[in-house]
């Protein structure tokens, strides 16, 4: 017989019957990262990570090196939402541990509540705390360095300001948009199987002939025959994204569309990415976070249930749905904030450090938008106008009218679309 | 310490007899080549099993030792009645022969033999161990407007590499004795290792007992993958697993001890038309039949002969009434045939039905 003994694979664990030994693989090591301070082994300097060079760089003497990047899949990592894990995330962090002994000159650091990465205000070391909760299973996972360089950020942002019409035209040269502050930003990225049934009736056109007694002819007539449709469907989603930040903090709308980040360039986290760079931990929690993915899963079944039916037009929609393979995972995705001022006001501005998508406040010229308003609605009222003295005085003229009353539908409904529009750019 | 392997096994003698039942024989079936250990009284007699022939003295294989188990048979006769009444009771046409009376009469209980291995399992083992556990999920809803959201658990199997020492004694671990066992508890149906008795005795009465047709000495690998089966179910509890995938054990299995395990089996027959006899076999334990319960295709034949003659006498007596006074018939003689044909098919059906009957039983293989 073999003898079996705790080797660094396989340690012993309790067996529920005598005489049956059981090995089971060592538990994963529970690597609770410690605060990590960076100082230059060269110098003695602070340590940062260099956005232009992708490394850890020392300001004073020029020191370099390289950060260690392991490369993870799209749907590495991921996490199941076991009964544990839930009741993990229903308890909240537990104990924070957001006090951190500076390495460099001993000072008691308190990091800002749910910052992961700090300087310390005495010796301007940077520091790196992850283990901000006592559970290691919040901790991120996995991270998207950045790709943009914050030189090519001023190019984006000039192009950017002056992009659409509907801003003053001034924007480009009067903001100011010094700083770009670069942010690893928590996210939850949800993975799933959807699969529902649904059944609703079903809007027909249907033609048929009938005799009208009053003008004693065939004619025919369209209606709307409602039938019973049924069907299933199933789709796979991967990596819907929820961010961990509170809305009351970093404008939500902004956010969604610096989407989508490329996940397959997905590395293992590893602090050295954050040293210098500001990040913080959730403030949105696991659950709040899976029920707003949820609610967005929700309404793309019921968008899949209606494409899946013959016809758009609905009613009387029911839809059974369940999840399968539901997982998630923690991780930061790299984004630059900026805010600048117009007229004495600030805009919030975001750059994808991935792709380099840039969104954004901006203001709304309104006198620039209600002119285009007028002028899509100017030219049916025109003919409007033209045509009613020519029907009171000659009753001829009601082709003109009609023209004009076809154009001012037109015109209202552009000038509807500018003014949502103008509204909703001016409401992020 | 003996490992299990056919050095260390008793060579099996030919004998004519057994210690342990005075008085009884071997003797064989020459049609169904069944041997059986066979009371003085019963010496002889129409084979057990098969009722095809009468039992001849045979010297056969066997084990000094006694069988160790006598699993008892819980079937009384009320139940035994009752069990033939519904496997009699749908045969249509049924035979003279072949009734709850006739077959209460004829029945007699046979043993037949399971071997039973104990062995020490010493070694190592591994294996991929199933873990339940359960995760949150919803059921969504979608209706009248709203979505109304049910939080239900679900429960998922997470597999792990395990591996271990086994160091166990497993005791009457069941080795089939007869080539036909799996056969055979598929005919009668498995029995439950309880209500058993250790062997003493007289506890098999004045009954045959069938004899092991494989010997231990076959049966070497067959017992150490049934030791591996129970070993490994116990590996899976050790690690309270509810799965177990690939479970691999490399070592010894040592101390064997090879018994026996006697299961009832109650067994009666009936004759067909020609005189053929059929066997009925019962378990013992449960009460579960097996065998072809035929239809008298001589009933049948009469009632058909019987139900033809009504159409014949008709055809008769239109065919005279047509021959003494044409213009009188009531019906015409087209509409009169077909009416006569069709009395002529109804006729059939007796006999008809008989042979669909026994067609379907002869199809039913025979008691292994």
């Amino acid at each position: 017989m073999e003898n079996l003994s705790n080797n660094d694979d396989f340690q012993e664990v309790t067996s529920a019957i005598p005489g049956i030994s059981v090995f089971a693989p060592k538990p994963k090591v529970d690597e609770r990262r410690n605060a990590q301070t960076y100082t230059c082994p060269q110098c003695g300097g602070h340590l940062a990570y260099n956005l232009v060079t992708s490394g850890l760089a020392c300001q004073y003497c020029g020191y370099q090196a390289t950060v260690q990047a392991r490369p993870l899949g799209p749907v590495a990592g991921n996490r199941e939402f076991t009964v544990d894990t839930m009741k993990q995330a229903d308890q909240g962090w537990g104990k924070l541990r957001n006090l951190v002994h500076c390495q460099q000159c001993g000072a008691e650091l308190t990091y800002p509540q749910g910052a992961v990465a700090t300087s310390c205000p005495y010796c301007g070391s940077n520091s790196v705390n992850v283990t901000v909760s006592e559970s290691n299973l919040f901790q991120p996972q996995s991270l998207l360095p950045f790709s943009i360089k914050p030189d090519q950020l001023k190019q984006f942002t000039q192009v950017w300001l002056q992009d659409g019409w509907m801003h003053p035209s001034t924007l480009g040269e009067a903001a100011r948009m010094d700083k770009f502050i670069p942010f690893y930003l928590p996210y939850w990225a949800f993975s799933t199987d959807i699969s529902f049934d649904w059944q609703a009736e079903v809007a027909h056109t249907v033609t048929d002939r009938y005799y009208d007694d009053a003008s004693k002819s065939w004619k025919t007539r369209t209606r709307i025959e409602w039938r019973w449709e049924n069907g299933s469907v199933q789709k796979k989603y991967t990596n819907l994204l929820i961010c961990g930040v509170n809305p009351k903090r970093l404008n939500s709308n902004i956010l969604d569309e610096l989407q989508p980040f490329d996940m397959s360039k997905l590395v293992a986290f590893n602090p050295d990415y954050l040293a210098g760079i500001n990040a913080n931990a959730f403030d949105i929690d696991l659950n709040t976070a899976w029920g707003e993915a949820k609610i967005k899963l929700r309404e793309a079944a019921r968008e899949l249930a209606i494409r899946d039916a013959s016809n758009r037009q609905v009613r009387n929609l029911t839809i059974d749905m369940s999840y399968a393979d539901e997982n998630w995972r923690y991780l930061f995705l790299p984004v630059y904030i900026a805010v600048y001022l117009y007229e004495g006001k600030s805009y919030q501005v975001m750059v994808n450090g991935q792709t380099g998508k840039i969104f954004g406040q901006k203001p709304i010229d309104w006198k620039k938008v209600w002119t285009a308003i007028i002028l899509a609605l100017a030219p049916g009222l025109l003919l409007m106008l033209i045509g009613l003295p020519f029907i009171l005085l000659a009753g001829s003229g009601l082709g003109v009218i009609f023209i004009g009353f076809i154009l001012l539908l037109i015109g209202g409904a552009i000038g509807f679309s500018i003014y949502s529009k103008a509204t909703r750019l001016e409401a992020l | 310490m003996s490992e299990l392997n056919a050095a260390n096994l008793s060579t099996p003698e030919v004998r004519e007899d057994a210690s342990w039942m005075p008085g009884a024989k071997l003797e064989a079936c020459p049609g169904c080549k069944r041997v059986f250990l066979v009371p003085a009284e019963k010496s002889q007699q129409l084979c057990p099993l098969c009722y095809q022939a009468n039992l001849a003295p045979q010297p056969s294989y066997i084990r000094r030792e006694s069988p160790e188990i006598v699993v008892q048979t819980q079937l009384n006769s009320a139940a035994l009645q009752q069990n033939l009444e519904s496997f009699i009771e749908p045969v249509p046409y049924r035979l003279a022969d072949l009734t709850v009376e006739n077959l209460v009469n004829r029945a007699q209980l046979v043993w037949w033999p399971l071997w039973l291995v104990d062995a020490d399992l010493q070694g190592n083992w591994t294996g991929t161990m199933g873990f339940d556990y359960q995760v949150r999920t919803a059921k969504e809803n979608f209706g009248n407007g709203g979505w109304q959201s049910r939080s239900t658990l679900r429960t998922q199997t997470r597999y792990e590499q395990r591996k271990g020492t086994l160091n166990r004694h497993y005791d009457n671990i069941k080795v089939p004795a007869l080539r036909s066992h799996q056969k055979r508890l598929e005919q009668i149906g498995n029995y439950e290792s309880k209500p058993s008795l250790a062997y003493r005795d007289g506890i098999l009465g004045q009954n045959s007992v069938q004899i092991p047709e494989i010997e231990p000495q076959e049966l070497l690998e067959v017992a150490k993958t049934h030791l591996h089966s129970a070993a490994e179910q116990e590996i899976m509890q050790a690690n309270a697993a509810q799965h177990r995938q690939n479970v691999k054990f490399t070592g010894d299995y040592l101390n064997p001890n090879w018994t026996q395990l006697l299961m009832p089996i109650i067994s009666s027959w009936y004759k067909d038309d020609e005189g053929v006899t059929h066997p009925i076999t019962i378990n013992g334990q449960s009460g579960k039949i097996y065998g072809k319960p035929l239809s008298s295709t001589k009933q049948a034949s009469r009632l058909t002969l019987g139900l033809l003659a009504i159409p014949a006498l008709l055809f008769l007596a239109l065919l005279v009434v047509s021959l003494v006074a044409p213009n009188s018939l009531p019906v015409d003689s087209v509409c009169s045939g077909v009416i006569l044909f069709f009395l002529a098919l109804i006729a059939l059906i007796p006999l008809f039905r008989a042979h669909q009957w026994n067609m379907r039983e002869n199809k039913i293989e025979d008691f292994r």
